[in-house]
């Protein structure tokens, strides 16, 4: 920069003359840049009330990216939460959010959701079952609503969009109740956009579904139906992530399919770009005793985290008591007492390792360093502990999305949720949690992460 | 740095000179703690005397004053430096009233003084945390501009917020 520019910095602008008398301009005509700074440090939730101040504050948080961590969304007090609540799980539940950086929970009445808007079909009965969340992504929840129909909610701002029905599974799922068709139909959902930060924005909706889960549909918003990948049928899917335009599919094998949903732009179908066959099988180092492999089994997420892509696996004991010991089934009959021990299914350890394409294997991660995942029925994501502070570095946030064992007992199911440190190996519940009577039982539906944008 | 300095280990002063003709006479060392004067002094080392037409004395002072307090502490080698200057900086913005805390964040910035601007705007943040919309503008006394139904559309939309 040449002196006088600089010189002229300290010149310029005459509405920055501070302290005269007479231009005293008030705050809601501060600089930009200075108003951004302030706005960098606010919770979401401040954020939304900044909005109402006057008109300029307004429009500046409404075009700033204001990026918070995530927030976990949980059923309403009073439903769901007591052992064998008759009550069916549903959206109504989906009415408390806890957010972790101001440690609150907000409350919302999330009927309305449903009762206002434009395409608005919710006629209140209370024998169809309700809502059920399949997904959440980028600040929206994939439902499926009373009729199993697909659509998009964004619970802070309330928008909608509905989603193509998935034609397929209504048509074989006829002995299917709309409670079936709704949890089973898809096991995961996410969005998926163009680009990053671009007004013109392309937005897709990708889910994994069939009755295995060996497929994968996509829609772009707008389309009248749903479109299936050319995925490996033979395989089933563990997880979906959407960066950059692209869907990452990983397999029950720990392959990794890459398609560019961009090149859909002339109307021809998504070029498949990569397909990431690890020569080696994953090495889980779990062969110490302890992790007999009938006692256990593992869940796999795919979370892209300082441009490395991440396969977590996620070690499940099918029974688990108080102490963390992993039990057989048989070990939970006693001779003395014949009612069955309650050892529900639980975390009980995690494995990290990373994408190593020139070498192509899935290499051993020891250490997360900064950075905290969160895991569970969301598109898995990645937060650095220094700029949320809120989140515990190299540490393992997790909600229970163990659909299939989840409805097995009436006493427990959504319970397996909490923060693992790597470094110490050790678990902890999540922030909080206990708070809200959630405890140990049955928390139906389960928590989701959800992290709030309007 | 200056290229006359490398002789002498007493530090140079600077003369600034407010909007106000009231003029501070400062180390070097402290007064380039803002980025606009250390910009000036690499640019133009042989001028000792900077006028700042822009602020005000009173301000100006002020910036001076926390300028020095993190000079001084950051020339002893002392471990416990940012925990001082961190109850420093508490103890500075502690009591400023919302018509300073405007004026002295106008001069930070003016002056590209990057910390102390991130300190006030974190004191300017910690008036809004948890604030409703009604205290938000008492605190700051800023009239809401909104035309008609606009006001009551943002808080529709973000209706859980008000709650």
């Amino acid at each position: 920069m040449a002196p006088s520019n600089k010189k002229r910095r300290l010149y310029y602008s005459s509405s920055r003359i501070v302290g005269e008398g007479g231009q005293y301009r008030d705050w809601s005509g501060l600089h930009t840049d200075l108003l951004e700074l302030i706005l960098k440090k606010l919770s979401f939730h401040d954020v939304s009330r900044f909005k109402a101040v006057c008109s300029s504050w307004s429009n500046l948080a409404s075009t700033s990216r204001v990026v918070s961590s995530p927030w976990l969304m949980l059923p309403n007090l009073g439903h769901g939460c007591e052992y064998g609540s008759l009550a069916s799980p549903s959206l109504d539940n989906f009415s408390r959010f806890f957010s972790l950086v101001e440690k609150q929970h907000y409350k919302y009445s999330s009927k309305q959701w449903f009762q206002e808007g434009v395409d608005d079909d919710y006629d209140d009965d209370d024998d169809s079952p309700e809502a059920w969340c399949v997904g959440s992504s980028h600040g929206w929840l994939v439902i499926m609503d009373h009729n199993a129909s697909p659509l998009l909610l964004n619970p802070f701002s309330r928008r909608k969009i509905r989603l193509p029905l998935m034609k397929d599974v209504m048509l074989i799922s006829d002995h299917l109740t709309v409670r079936d068709v709704q949890k089973s139909c898809i096991s995961k959902a996410i969005v998926l956009f163009s680009e990053e930060k671009k007004d013109k924005n392309k937005t897709w909706v990708v889910v994994i579904y069939g009755s295995v889960s060996q497929k994968l549909a996509y829609c772009e918003i707008g389309d009248k139906s749903w479109t299936d990948l050319d995925g490996d049928q033979s395989l089933s899917y563990c997880d979906i992530l959407g960066h950059n335009g692209r869907l990452y599919a990983l397999s029950s094998s720990n392959t990794v399919e890459v398609w560019d949903l961009r090149s859909t732009d002339c109307g021809s179908f998504p070029a498949k770009v990569m397909n990431f066959v690890p020569e080696s099988a994953l090495c889980l180092g779990l062969d110490d005793g302890k992790f007999s492999n009938d006692k256990y089994f593992g869940q796999s997420y795919l979370v892209e985290s300082m441009g490395e892509f991440l396969l977590v696996t996620r070690i499940i004991g099918y029974y688990v008591d108080s102490d963390g010991e992993l039990l057989d089934e048989a070990d939970l009959l006693t001779d003395e007492d014949t009612h069955p021990l309650v050892c529900p299914y639980r975390t009980v350890a995690f494995r990290v390792h990373k994408m190593d394409l020139t070498g192509n294997k899935w290499d051993n991660v020891d250490s997360l360093g900064d950075r905290a995942l969160f895991l569970g029925g969301n598109e898995s994501m990645s937060f650095s502990g220094s700029a949320f502070p809120e989140c515990d570095r190299n540490s393992i946030y997790f909600t229970d999305d163990y659909w299939d064992g989840m409805n097995g007992d009436y006493l427990y199911g959504g319970h397996d949720n909490g923060v693992y440190s790597l470094e110490a190996k050790t678990f902890k519940p999540l922030p909080y949690f206990d708070l809200f009577g959630d405890g140990d039982g049955k928390v139906d539906p389960p928590p989701f992460w959800i992290v709030p944008s309007i | 740095m200056s290229s006359s300095s490398t002789t002498t280990t007493t530090t140079r002063l600077l003369m600034l000179k407010a909007s106000d003709g009231v003029t501070f006479e400062v180390e070097e060392a402290v007064a380039t703690k803002l980025g606009a004067i250390n910009n000036m002094v690499e640019e133009e080392g042989s001028e000792d005397l900077i006028c700042l037409p822009n602020v005000n004395g009173k301000f100006l002072g002020m910036v001076l004053e926390w300028c020095k307090k993190h000079a001084n502490n950051n020339t002893n080698s002392d471990k416990g430096n940012d925990e001082v200057n961190k109850w420093w900086d508490k103890e500075f913005v502690m009591d400023l009233d919302q018509n300073t805390l405007y004026h002295l964040l106008m001069a930070a910035d003016y002056l590209s003084g990057t910390e102390l601007v991130d300190l006030l705007t974190e004191k300017v943040a910690s008036m809004i945390r948890g604030k409703k919309v009604e205290e938000i503008r008492e605190t700051f006394k800023i009239k809401s501009d909104f035309l008609p139904g606009q006001e009551e559309e943002i808080r529709k939309k973000n209706s859980w917020a008000f709650e």
